[in-house]
């Protein structure tokens, strides 16, 4: 019988090791590396250990204290405005009992355009000559003379997030669906016998109700938005004046571009970091509550 | 039927080996390219590989995209990948690829090519420390368009400087008001780069000294700056919308018929000219220099492809021998009628089959005799994203000239001392 007990381990040892060997390992590997100065345009220099120097350098660089920051604010407002529009959309689509499927697959279009070709696209929205924006606004009288939406950091923000928010809402607001269709109507009518808001319905019975699919739609999403990199590549490149530079970005730029890949290395172990600190925190806060 | 399947087996594979055997004695290179639409190399390497029977050419295509294509070498080259032999370089990667010995230096090849017919500028960017890793396949440097009618109707001929293309533009706004000016590229990219080199070599700035070491921050430079700062935010002579733009966007605008200047490569020639692809300004635009200070300091930034042998590569002599193909008289001449590239030797800029393919090359001339290279270090990639970040800023009004200068000053010095210059 004894032997019965070790069987499911044997099974589950190839999947625990290919995890090992294409999950971890590259993070541990990452992790060396950037304790070491090496750049691959100088192979003679070699690779030399420098304990944590890439890390105090990390700290006091303006330009990664800025990538991570402009990181934070990008996560923060694209899953915010996306969670608040996701759920209004389901909703819509949840009451809507006509044409429900068509409903569902024009919704999903911009989620399912590659994100490069999305924000090329809205690159050229913006665009202050050529683009449709400036003709409606300025046809319609709104705006006296064309904008440059990409050559503000403000406008640029704007823009940069308001394409975010129209490529990735649709996937928000799928996931919201089926959570909400999940949740039985005798709940709602009992709330309607106790003679409930529609507004206290929503927050006493709908939110509750949808937590741990509201859990893995924000967690999805805000690491999804956290690893930043085509939408702002495409349309800004990080400008203007590497106003919207982000993490990744940077990252990127000191891999490939200076090809230091120690520093490189950093860079991304403090994207790993932060990733990790975002899915403890959410895991703590909405997911043992939704236990409850 | 099982023992009918294992004989197939066998006998496919020893078809196989056969046909492996019969290989021996050709060797097959790699030759290492971005897409290329116009595809004229193709036609070259065949004629190559009729030539040379003993040698077969592979062409593998990375993405058009110079970037990505930077991005896919330097992970084949760090893994020291042998599969690599002939390769097309952007001419900013040269000193960077030679630096990390990734390629072979040719200076002994070379001899068995008239050095003396190639342009200066493309045979600078190709050398690294007195050594010549690569040579030039073709060519490219930034170069003035104008709107012939507009300056035709005011009486005015093609800007020599700086004060001469403001007043041109100043008098033709007064009755078209809705005309952009000029237009260059200045978004935060490389782009950027290139258009802040012309304005810097116009005024007599460059970014090293006498005693070749690196300083941008000079009175020549920061004037240089101011111009193209005012130029932006004061007099509105280059619209504020050329902070986002790249090549592309400042085409569409120049061939709607929107502005009265275009800085761009001379790509932009063939197809501003074709009413075809939606161009309102055919057979009304010029080229020129672009204007400098004084006239005697018109400048052009360098542009172009370099081939060069891989250091891993296993056939180096086979290697050399298509570069040299590529780089004669006849093969060069077939690719610039196919292909329209701008050929690296002079002596094709009086070729009469040339010149009645594209007359304009005549004039194209003048600029690429002249036409200077980025700064030829092997930290280049890193130099120019620390310029493209303050030069926008500034440009957006959030850093001063000098300040920006000398911020570029001290990131290049530390980048130095990290790792020598």
């Amino acid at each position: 019988m004894k032997s019965r007990t070790y069987l499911p381990y044997y099974f589950i040892a190839p999947a625990a090791i290919v995890i090992f060997g294409i999950a971890l390992y590259p993070i541990l590997h990452t992790f060396f590396i950037s304790l070491h100065q090496i750049n691959l345009k100088f192979p003679d220099l070699g690779m030399s250990f420098i304990w944590f120097e890439n890390y105090i350098r990390l700290f006091q660089d303006g330009r990664a204290m800025g990538a991570l920051f402009n990181t934070i604010f990008f996560t923060v407002s694209t899953v915010a405005l996306e969670l608040v529009f996701g759920m209004i959309i389901a909703i819509l689509m949840d009451r809507a009992l006509r044409f429900r499927g068509i409903l569902r697959a024009t919704v999903l279009i911009p989620w399912a355009m590659p994100t490069v070709v999305a924000a090329m696209l809205w690159r050229w929205m913006y665009n202050d000559q050529s683009g449709i924006i400036n003709a409606i606004l300025y046809g319609t009288g709104i705006i006296p003379e064309y904008i440059q939406f990409l050559a503000e950091p403000a406008l640029a923000w704007t823009a940069v997030i308001v394409t975010e928010v129209w490529k990735t809402t649709p996937f928000m607001a799928l996931l919201l669906l089926a959570g909400l269709q999940v949740i039985p109507r005798e709940v709602y009518e009992a709330s309607e016998i106790d003679g409930a808001s529609k507004v206290r319905t929503f927050f006493t019975i709908t939110l509750p109700l949808l937590r741990p699919v509201l859990l893995v739609a924000l967690l999805f999403r805000t690491l999804d938005a956290f690893r930043v990199f085509d939408v702002i590549f495409v349309m800004t490149g990080g400008g203007p004046g590497n106003a919207t530079e982000s993490l990744s970005l940077y990252t990127y730029k000191t891999m490939f571009g200076a090809l230091d890949f120690g520093y490189g290395s950093a860079l991304s172990v403090l994207t790993f970091v932060c990733v990790i600190i975002i899915s403890v925190l959410y895991i703590k806060f909405i997911g043992t509550r939704g236990q409850q | 039927m099982k023992f009918s399947g294992l004989i197939a087996l066998i006998v496919v594979y020893s078809l196989l080996l056969i046909g492996c055997a019969e290989d021996n004695d050709i060797t097959t290179i790699t030759f290492n390219v971005g897409r290329d639409p116009t595809a004229a190399h193709h036609s070259i390497i065949r004629n190559f590989e009729e030539k040379h029977p003993d040698i077969r050419v592979q062409v593998v295509e990375s993405p058009q995209d110079a970037s990505l294509q930077h991005d896919l070498y330097v992970t084949r080259f760090a893994g020291k990948d042998a599969s690599i032999d002939v390769i097309a370089i952007d001419v900013i990667w040269t000193a960077e690829f030679a630096r990390a010995g990734w390629l072979l230096p040719l200076n002994d090849l070379v001899e068995e090519l008239p050095m003396d017919d190639f342009l200066p500028g493309p045979i600078e960017a190709c050398t690294y420390q007195d050594s010549l890793y690569a040579l030039p396949w073709f060519t490219d440097a930034g170069l003035l368009y104008y709107r012939t009618d507009l300056l035709e109707e005011y009486g005015f001929d093609e800007p020599k400087t700086w004060d001469e293309l403001t007043e041109i533009v100043s008098t033709i706004r007064q009755d078209y008001p809705h005309l952009s000016g000029f237009l260059i590229q200045a978004e935060q990219y490389e782009g950027l780069i290139t258009n802040v080199m012309e304005f810097l070599w116009s005024h007599g700035a460059d970014v090293w000294d006498e005693t070749g070491r690196w300083r941008i921050a000079t009175p020549e430079a920061e004037e240089a700056l101011q111009l193209l700062i005012n130029f932006i935010q004061v007099e509105g002579i280059i619209p504020r919308g050329v902070l986002t733009y790249q090549e592309e966007e400042s085409r569409h605008v120049f061939q709607d018929g929107r502005a009265i200047f275009l800085r761009n490569w001379p790509y932009v020639w063939e197809l501003a000219n074709n009413p075809a692809t939606g161009s309102n300004v055919a057979g009304k635009i010029g080229i020129a220099p672009v204007p400098g200070k004084e006239p005697d300091k018109q400048a052009a930034t360098l542009g172009g492809w370099n081939l060069g042998i891989s250091s891993f590569s296993e056939h180096p002599e086979e290697s050399w021998k298509l570069i040299r193909f590529f780089m004669e008289y006849e093969q060069m001449k077939q690719f610039s009628i196919e292909g329209g590239r701008l050929p690296t030797r002079i002596s094709l800029y009086e070729d009469p089959d040339i010149l009645e393919r594209s007359p304009y090359f005549k004039d194209l001339y003048e600029v690429f005799i002249n036409a200077r290279p980025r700064p030829v270090t092997p930290h280049y990639s890193q130099i120019s994203d620390i310029m493209q970040v303050n030069i926008h800023r500034a440009l957006l009004g959030r850093l001063s000239v000098r300040e920006a200068l000398e911020r570029i000053d001290a990131e290049v010095l530390a980048l130095f001392g990290r790792y020598g210059q």
